[in-house]
């Protein structure tokens, strides 16, 4: 990005017919992952509201399921963020190749 | 707690303060436009702005808030660090890409540049004021909670002084320099976290039995009655129906509080012969002790005697003790864990018996008010769960609705 005077920069927004496509792809990759994320959130909400039983039950790691959840929770979120940027560049690459990017 | 400040932590704090403001004066000088002041000429490397994000992350909320809460109602305290995170998710996987798409750094442009409604310019600027402010009063009670023991400062002190650095800091360059503060900051934050857990995994944990004459004390009612010189009061005003007993030195006349709050692990109910028929057995009452604190006519006297660092005086004594640790493979007690990784970490404190802290507010019959801070044994395992701390304590019954 140039910097400039105050008025209006140029900016991606320019070029938004091109590239509409790979960002509307992008959304969609972020928007799966997203679910994919809040289902595995609700599910450790409701068991810990309705199965406190099984939060409180060891697991082979040592810590009982409450912690290796929640932690997982955790470090999936970081995974699953590499994952959205391993996926939006094999969309980028995909789009290239298919002749967008005029 | 009367905190007496340290020529280290003064000096270290002072030459951070500089440090930032100096990078803060500098590059003030290179912000030429408002897209510049506000939004950094989108120019900052994506390195430096996701260790900010990182930064904005681990403020007084986390560092200190979620701290807390977990060293006072275990597992709840973790769900607050999931939560915040989940919000990030949101951020990334919802909000990026269309957001970039419309070539806009901020949610407020982003809705303006597709609406062109005034009115939705305004109800954005407004509630991202109100988030920013709800978000701030905790940061700023932290600041002030945070400069008390680092520099002895009052809590109102500290928070005028944080106060005065960031203004000075954000005013003179915008968003260049809070994002490079932030990134600073979240570097620091990471690398010394890492450090500190690194040390307190190496430590190891200690059970009280090995802290000599501060375990905390218990003992049985009959033993209470006994101690020497020293006599039980009735209970009167305030304290009528509440589970303390409070007895008074007759020689100095300094009361102490006991807290009789029933059995814990670890009690010796009864001791009694083989034959001895259940009526018979006496059930074995135990109190814990307690600190307080009672404010009269503005003075404060902690543990019966003026609060103080002087001759005759007193101030709180440092808690968090674990009552004690589960035995070793051979059966034996065991006072000290030694170096443990994460996972044995945890399963240490799962098999542990921990003293956590509660307190309760009481106003006397003259006025003045005493809060006393009772020890409660809590296993680990029920530390290890959710529905630990008060907001969430419904999760442990078993009604629907509070769940």
């Amino acid at each position: 990005m140039k910097p400039s005077p105050d008025g209006p920069a140029e900016s991606p927004a320019d070029h938004v017919d091109e590239h509409l496509d790979l960002s509307a792809r992008n959304s969609r990759t972020g928007l799966w992952l997203f679910a994919v994320y809040l289902a595995a959130y609700v599910v450790f909400v409701v068991m810990a509201a309705y199965a406190p039983g099984t939060m409180g039950q060891p697991t082979p790691l040592g810590p009982n399921v409450a912690i290796v959840y929640g932690f997982g929770l955790i470090f999936g979120a970081v995974l699953l963020a590499m994952v959205y940027m391993f996926l939006c560049k094999r969309n980028a690459d995909q789009f290239d190749r298919e002749g967008g990017g005029r | 707690m009367i905190y007496s400040p340290s020529y280290l932590a003064v000096g270290v704090f002072a030459f951070f303060v500089l440090i930032v403001l100096g990078i803060s004066f500098y590059l003030g000088a290179k912000a030429k436009s408002a897209s510049g002041y506000y939004a950094a000429h989108g120019e900052i490397p994506w390195f430096v702005n996701g260790i900010a994000f990182a930064g904005d992350y681990l403020s007084a909320a986390s560092f200190l808030g979620i701290c807390g809460m977990i060293a006072f109602y275990g597992y709840d305290g973790f769900l607050y660090s999931i939560g915040f995170l989940a919000g990030w998710i949101v951020a990334l996987f919802v909000v990026a890409e269309p957001l970039k798409r419309m070539g806009k750094f901020t949610f407020a442009d982003a809705l303006d540049s597709k609406f062109h409604s005034k009115g939705i310019k305004l109800s954005a600027a407004i509630s991202t004021l109100v988030v920013s402010i709800f978000y701030l009063i905790p940061q700023m009670v932290g600041a002030g909670a945070l400069i008390k023991p680092l520099l002895g400062l009052e809590s109102y002190q500290g928070v005028i002084l944080v106060g005065v650095i960031v203004i000075l800091i954000v005013v003179t360059a915008g968003m260049v320099s809070t994002t490079w503060v932030q990134f600073i900051k979240g570097a620091l934050l990471v690398l010394f976290c890492t450090i500190l857990t690194g040390m307190i995994l190496q430590r190891g944990l200690t059970s009280q039995s090995a802290q000599g004459n501060r375990a905390i004390k218990r003992i049985t009612k009959g033993e209470l009655s006994k101690i020497p010189g020293s006599e039980v009061l009735a209970e009167s005003g305030g304290w009528k129906g509440k589970p303390y007993i409070r007895t008074r030195d007759k020689s100095t006349g300094v009361l102490s509080i006991w807290s009789d709050r029933g059995g814990e692990t670890g009690d010796v109910v009864a001791e009694f012969a083989l034959g001895t028929p259940l009526e018979a057995m006496t059930s074995v009452d135990y109190v814990n002790e307690t600190q307080y604190v009672t404010t009269k006519n503005g003075r404060k006297w902690v543990n019966g005697k003026p609060q103080g660092k002087g001759e005759g005086e007193t101030d709180f004594y440092a808690v968090g003790s674990i009552k004690f640790l589960s035995s070793s493979e051979t059966g034996e007690k065991r006072d000290s864990t030694g170096p443990v990784g994460p996972l044995g970490f945890f399963q240490e404190i799962q098999d542990s018996v921990i003293y956590t802290w509660a307190s309760e507010k009481i106003t006397e019959d003259d006025g003045s008010i005493t809060i006393v801070y009772f020890p409660k044994a809590t296993t680990g395992k029920s530390l290890l769960l959710p529905g630990g701390s008060p907001t969430f304590a419904d999760l442990r019954k078993d009604t629907l609705f509070g769940k």
